[in-house]
Formats: structure tokens, sequence, C-alpha cells
């Protein structure tokens, strides 16, 4: 099989995990405890109010009716209606999704290359000081729960240093940028606002470590013990005697295979990393979908729920294909079916 | 070589915006002040920010949370508001008079108001905006919906209510009444489940505000934060030193609001910090502490139907557990014991008959009288205590009551809920636990409204009435109260209820909040100097941030 076929495989697979994936969320957001009615009106609604919101909503229809009216309005767009912000959660996802998806982005970045060189540096200085010391934050980083390091380092940087922004998108006194992407530093930089941009760059470092911090020393093991392992492999050994530059092994053909293992977790990771944000948005009082899917869920909001979970599924996919992709890429004998 | 030329441009690019970054914007950067850069300083210095919990919206015909309604009575006008003092003082209304029976009620407008769009504000805004709460039936319609038969405007700047049946405190309600402006609103519906009125303005009012108060919206961040400024053509007086600007922060994690109020990105926290990140908070150099009582009770709510609460006798031992002294002192430092199943300060609370307190030899002479005794005592049955997993001060409220329980040999277990799981319990009597905590205030500031809202069978089955009460002379009784027009009498009627309520013990009235709140001390906030006078603060929710009476000196 060639990438290219490998690729298209992948994503027709994908379409039946979507599918699948929106049958268990609309059953598992319905699950949830709460009467959506009650939730969404509170206490002192009418009744009348109440059996209007179910006849609008088709609560009062089986659950296979109510999934075929809420996929049918999915195929179109429309995810419904959010009863905790009285919009179209459409609207809802567009507003929050580039909050979450910047600071993703950025921790995305810090994890790949912070696990990378992270991992490196320790394999090169295998079973040195230096090796000892990043193994200690290793586990420290992977032990450490992420929200944990988030008010650690919120209270550091924003309350005893105070060197840093440490609250929301942009300073106070900052007019965000015009809406192009809702990404800020995209933005600004896009209408030419660079003191606007370094602003919200610099508000989303300490969000974007705090976001990073486990999964990057987590992915750095993996990279420092798998090339470890394949140092000893007699073809590097053959290129030393070859005389080929150690800078060239190591990056070229050390680097490379090692790091198939730590990349399929990468891709669990980085996926991971917008459902985990939902804290460290909360913290560090960020806008982002995560915190919005928090509220929809203590809520009972369904189909702000359903909204939110399948965006994150969507996401999941898609950064799970980029990953085989990637895998596919370094290592042959996955596209190609197993060395067959 | 390209890939050399492509590092050198991007590099290059990196550099110029980082110093162009710098330059333009150092000051932002830091992000530690905003009093410090040139132009937009005194902006940042005449904006007040607070914080409060999320879920925060700005149609009044929705929400009833404290957000929602700081929002409420800042954006929006309503006939009459409730002064310090609890009466009710005009506000869109001039005057008004009430027809002998009660039913009838007349509203002279005021004239010359004009909404945030520079519109007038008329007599068929005020039928348009009682509607829109009826027909939605959200809210705070629930106020308004058992009482208002309908609305009508007879005459420019006249405005008559027909009620059902009279109802005495109806002045109190009308400061829930938010009134919005029609035109602006139809011309921005969509499609709803209203009819021709479509969604009736919900989609418009969640993201936009079509009122005359005191404040305009002029960003709503939702789930966010929601920004006002000052309505320059407002019609009432403000305070000089009012802020020009108010931010409703919608976060109360506590390690945020002490960052922010660390950077002076926050001038006034909310009211659910614990009493440590209170003690952090007075640290920081020019922050205070103030509090006052806000009419919300703490309640260990009763089932009636349930054994072995079912039984007078285990829920008087239950409220003679209870150990009031720590609760005020340990548990809500500061909080004041109950002494009725209503707050102090509203009209009609009278502490006659309410005798509880903590005495574990009347617990257990009580315990004694009960058809369950030899049950409960052998640990055949046990009371179920259930506390809401998103307040969690409320669980130390269960383990003291566990505790003191033992020592009479009551077994008492005790569960943990969330908030959804608790409201959707409480629908049937049966998943109803034997007590369960919880924060209830007043909706409108007579005894009734809490009365009403704890004990009517109208509200059984819902989290503000666990009790399952159900009780048709409880219920005659409410109402009879609800509709007698005399003050005196009236009050007198709530006094009866009260008794009855601390005689059978429906629920155990635990303490009144406190509600405290850290402040930079350039900021004068009514309430607070008020109750620092030793003077009643029962302000129904909301009422108590007026904005253009708070001063930033």
């Amino acid at each position: 099989m060639n990438l290219k076929k490998f690729i298209i495989h992948r994503i027709l697979l994908s379409i039946v995990v979507i599918f699948g994936l929106s049958i268990v969320i609309f059953s598992i957001a319905r699950i949830v405890p709460g009467d959506p009615a009650r939730m969404a009106l509170g206490a002192t609604a009418t009744k009348e109010a109440l059996e209007n919101f179910k006849i609008e909503n088709h609560l009062n229809e089986p659950l296979p009716v109510q999934y075929i009216y809420w996929i049918a309005g999915v195929l179109h767009g429309d995810f419904g209606k959010s009863t905790t912000t009285d919009r179209a959660v459409a609207k809802d996802i567009i507003q929050f999704l580039p909050a979450t998806v910047e600071v993703v982005f950025f921790s995305t970045l810090l994890l790949i290359f912070g696990s990378i060189l992270i991992g490196k540096l320790a394999a090169k200085h295998k079973d040195t000081v230096l090796d000892g010391i990043l193994r200690v934050f290793s586990y420290a980083g992977v032990a450490m729960p992420g929200f944990v390091v988030a008010i650690l380092l919120l209270l550091l940087f924003g309350y005893v240093w105070q060197v840093i922004p440490v609250l929301g998108r942009l300073s106070p006194n900052m007019t965000p940028p015009s809406h192009i992407t809702g990404l800020y530093v995209l933005d600004a930089l896009l209408t030419g606002k660079p003191a606007v941009a370094w602003n919200a760059f610099l508000h989303i470092l300490i969000p974007a470590v705090s976001l990073a911090l486990g999964g990057m020393f987590q992915d750095a093991r993996l990279v420092r013990n798998a090339m470890v392992e394949n140092s000893s492999k007699d073809y590097l050994v053959a290129m030393k005697g070859y005389g080929i530059p150690e800078k060239v092994i190591n990056n070229k053909y050390l680097l490379k295979p090692s790091l198939i293992p730590a990349v399929s977790c990468m891709g669990m990771d980085i996926a991971s990393l917008m459902g985990n944000a939902f804290l460290i948005e909360t913290i560090f009082s960020w806008p982002g979908i995560s915190k919005y899917g928090l509220s929809a869920m203590l809520a009972k909001d369904l189909n702000a729920i359903s909204g939110v979970i399948m965006v994150f599924g969507i996401v999941f996919v898609i950064v799970n294909i980029i990953v085989d992709i990637v895998v596919a890429y370094l290592d042959p004998r996955i596209r190609l079916g197993g060395g067959n | 070589m390209r890939k050399k030329f492509i590092s050198l441009i991007l590099a290059l690019t990196m550099a110029g915006a980082l110093v162009t970054g710098c330059s333009g914007g150092s000051d932002d950067a830091a992000g530690t002040s905003t009093e410090k850069s040139g132009s937009s300083q005194s902006d940042s210095s005449d904006t007040l920010r607070i914080s409060q919990s999320s879920g925060g919206v700005i149609d009044p015909g929705t929400g009833v949370d404290s957000a929602s309604c700081i929002a409420y009575v800042n954006m929006y006008d309503s006939l009459v508001y409730p002064d310090m003092d609890n009466n009710p003082t005009p506000s869109l209304a001039d005057s008004w008079e009430a027809s002998e029976d009660g039913l009838t009620w007349t509203f002279k407008l005021k004239q010359g108001v004009k909404f945030h769009d520079g519109s007038d504000l008329k007599a068929s805004d005020v039928v348009f905006s009682m509607n829109r709460l009826l027909t939605m039936g959200e809210g705070f319609a629930y106020l308004f919906s058992g009482y208002v038969d309908s609305c009508e405007a007879p005459a420019d700047g006249t405005v008559v209510f027909h009620l059902k049946q009279s109802f005495a405190p109806f002045l109190s309600i009308l400061p829930r009444l938010y009134i919005l402006n029609e035109d602006l609103i139809m011309d921005n519906l969509e499609d709803g489940s209203y009819g021709e009125l479509g969604d009736y303005g919900k989609a418009f009012l969640a993201e936009n505000d079509a009122g005359s108060g005191a404040y305009h919206l002029t960003e709503m961040k939702t789930q966010d934060r929601i920004c006002m400024s000052k309505f320059d053509d407002y019609f009432q007086k403000w305070d000089e030193k009012a802020p020009k600007n108010v931010e409703i922060v919608m976060n109360t994690e506590t390690a945020t609001v002490r960052t922010m109020m660390n950077s002076k990105e926050l001038q006034i926290s909310d009211q659910w910090q614990t009493n440590e990140a209170y003690e952090a908070l007075d640290k920081i150099d020019g922050v205070n502490i103030g509090s006052f009582t806000n009419g919300q009770m703490l309640y260990l709510m009763l089932n009636t139907k349930k054994q072995p609460t079912d039984d007078v006798h285990v829920r008087r031992a239950l409220a003679y557990l209870i150990d009031y002294d720590q609760v005020c002192e340990t548990l809500f430092p500061g909080y004041r014991k109950a002494s009725s199943v209503v707050p102090q300060g509203v009209l009609g609370y009278t502490d006659e008959g309410f005798e509880y307190k903590y005495d574990l030899k009347k617990a257990e002479s009580e315990l004694k009288e009960s058809k369950y005794y030899k049950e409960l005592t052998a640990g055949n049955l046990e009371v179920e205590v259930e506390w809401i997993s998103d307040v969690p001060d409320e669980e130390k409220l269960a383990l003291l009551i566990q505790s003191t329980a033992s020592q009479i040999g009551l077994k008492i277990k005790v569960t943990k809920v969330p908030w959804a799981t608790h409201v959707d319990k409480c629908g049937s009597v049966d998943t109803t636990p034997n007590a369960a905590t919880c924060f209830i205030s007043s909706d409108y500031p007579e005894a009734g409204a809490l009365l009403y809202q704890r004990f009517h069978s109208d509200t059984a089955g819902t989290w503000q009435q666990t009790e399952w009460l159900q009780d048709q002379a409880v219920d005659d009784m409410i109402t009879k109260a609800l509709t007698t027009l005399d003050d005196e009498n009236r009050e007198a009627s709530y006094a009866e209820i009260q008794k009855k309520a601390a005689e059978e013990c429906w629920g155990i009235a635990v303490a009144e909040q406190v509600e405290k709140h850290a402040y930079y001390d350039n900021i004068e906030i009514p309430v607070i100097e008020r109750a620092a006078e030793g003077k009643p603060v029962a302000l129904s929710l909301g009422y108590n941030y007026l904005f253009r009476d708070f001063r930033m000196n």
C-alpha cells in the first residue's frame, strides 16, 4: 500500500469512527443526571415553560428519534441551541474554539520540540548527572497534575514576581484585534498590530507551559529511552566506523527511528490537550471551549455537551490521522502493511 | 542555502515583531498594572471590576443568579426599586395607587426617560416586558404568573396591572420586572417557538441590552465577562465618583482572584471565596474585607414524607444536634445563627417560637419520643444527610451533624452529590434524601417570599423545597398571608406560619449568610458601609450592587 492509499484508507475509517462517536456522545449526554428542562429554566420555571422546552427540544420523543433530529441538524452544521448561553451552539463553538486552539497550538509546539530536545539531551548524556536531573524533572512533570502546575505557575509569575501577564488573552487596556481567525496572535499580526500580537503571545506562555508540561516530560522519556536503545544497533556502529559525522548520525539515523514510539504517544497527548484544557482555562481565566463544555455539563445543556464533545472527537480523529501519517512516513513497515 | 535564507527571513521577522512589540506596548505586556501606560490609563482607573460566578446572562427574562441580577439592576430599570430599608422607591414610576380590593394597580410613569438607543420609554414597553416575562415563564416569571392576569396601557404614561387575586407584596416583586425596549426587540426577532414573536428576542438579548439603566452594555463576552459603561442620558442621579465602566468578571477560582486583586485587575472580589482566601486577600496592600447579611439562609432541609424524618421528633432531635455556635464561628465564620425560618430584616420576620439551639439532652429526649427510636439506636435505620459537592464547606456541616449525632446513638449517613444530581433526586419523594444542605435567598424582602419558596405545595419537588410538605392547610395560610393587604395583619399571618414551621420543624434554618468581599480601600460600597454602622441589610439579589451609588476615590 502506498502512502496515498494509506491516507485514504485512514480517512474512510475515521468517518465510521466519527459516526459511532456521534451515537456514543448523544447517549452519554442524556445519561448525565438532571432534568435538562429544569436545569435550563431553573427551579422556578412554570410547568408550561418546561413543557414547551421539552417539545421544542424533542425531549418527549424516544431516544432514537431524538438522535435523528440531532444528527440531521449536525449534518447541516446546526448543533442546536445552547440553554446556558441562549445562542446557537455553532456560534458558541466559533467564539470559544479559537482561544483553546491557540493555547493548544503553542502547547503542541512546546510538547513536540521540548520532548525531543530534552529526550535528545538526556540520551546524549546518558547516566550522567544531567540525565539524572532531567529524569527527576520528568517524573515530577508526569506525576504532578496539570492544575497544580498551573496554580503554581500562576502564583509565581502573576502574584509573587509579576513578570509576565498570566490572566486572560490580553491585558485589560488592550483592544482585541479584528476577528479574522479568532487566534489573537495571528489576527494581530495580519492586521498589523505587533504590540497586540506580542501581548497575546505573552498571555499564552504560562497557560501553554502548564498544559504541555506533563506530556512533554513523558514523551521526552520515550525519546530518550528509544535513542539509548537504538544507539547500540549495528548499522549505527557501522556508520561510525565509516566516519560519518556524529551530528548526522544522531539527527538523521538515530533520532528518526527513535521518534516512532514517541510520536504515537505525542499524538494522544496532543489530542488530550483539548480536553485537559478546562482546568487551565478556569485558572487562567481563558475563555476557551473546554471551560464552556464543563459549564454545559454542569447545567446539562444537551446540545452544547454534544457539540463540544463532537468537536473534541473530530480533533482527536484528525490528530490521530496525522500521527498515523507521520508514523507511516517515519516507518515504511507501517504503510507497507507490516513489511509484507 | 535555501533553508538558511528562509531561516534568516523568519529570524528577522521575529526580531522585528519583538522590537515593535516591546516598544509599542511593553507596559501592557508586563500586564502587572493597567495604570502604567499613557492614554489608556485613565480609562482603566475609571473601571471597576468585580468577580462573580460563571453563568451570568443579560436577558432579564431568563436568569436568576447573582451575576445576572447584578447586570439587570444596572442595565435596566423597573417601575420601583428597594431602598436600603427595603421600601419600594419610585424609579420609572412617578406614582401609583391600588384599588381597594387590591386587584388593580395603576402606575404613572416618569416622562422623558430614554432607552440606551435614544428612544423614549413608553407605557407600551412596560406592557411588552410583562407579557414577555409571563409568556416565556422563565427567570422571575414565577413571581408574577400566579397573580398577574393582564397588563395594559390605557393612556400615554399610564400602566395598569390587573391581578387574578389580591397580592399584597405586589410592589415588592416589581423590582424584578425589568423594562425592555419593545421596538428594538421586535426589530431583532429570530425564529423561535413563540409564534409570530419568533424567539421573543432571546438570541438578541443574549448579547445585547435593550434597557434604560444607569449603565449600557459595551461587550458581552459570554461566560467570561460583562462589560458596561455609564449611560450619559440616565434619568436618575449618579454619585459623582461612581465608576464610569464596570466589568463583571465571571471567575471565582481562588488563585485567579488572588492574582487579579494583587495586580489591581480586580477591585472587588466575589462572595464565594474561602476564609483562607479572604485572609490572603486581606494581606494585599490597600485591600479591605467587608461583609453584610444578604438575606440568604443556610438550611438543612428535611424530607417530611420519608422515614425516619417523617417523624417530628426525629426532625426536632436533628435541630437540637446542630452546634450553631461552631457553625457560625468555625465552619462559616461571621454567619449569624438563624432565629426563624426567614432572615432578619424582611417584613414579617419574628423569632417567636424558635427555640432551637445546640442541646444534646433535648435531642436525646426528642429521639426517645420518636416511633423509630429502637430502630435508630439499633442502627437498623439511619438518616441520610446529603451535601452538594459544588460547595465544599457544606461537607463540614454534614460531618459536624454526623459527629454530634453519634453521641446520642443516632446513625447519620453522609453523602456527597453534584448539584445536577441533587436537583434530579429532588424530583421524587423516594429519591429525596432525609436531609440536604442548601442555601436559599429570598426573592423579595418579605417573609412571604421564603415561606412560599420553602413550604408551599407549588415548590414541592424542586431544590427549594425537599420537605415535600404538601399540606393544604399550610398552603392556605401562605395564600391568606400573601393576599392580606393590611401590613399589620399580613405580618401577623407571617408570624403564625413561622411559629408553626418552628414547632413542627419542617426544615432546619441553620444560619443567615454573611456575604464577604475583598475590595480596595479607595472604593466605597454602600451596603458594606451600612452594615458597618450596625444597620440591617437584606436587599434582594443584585440590588446590593447599584454601581451608580458606589464611589471610586
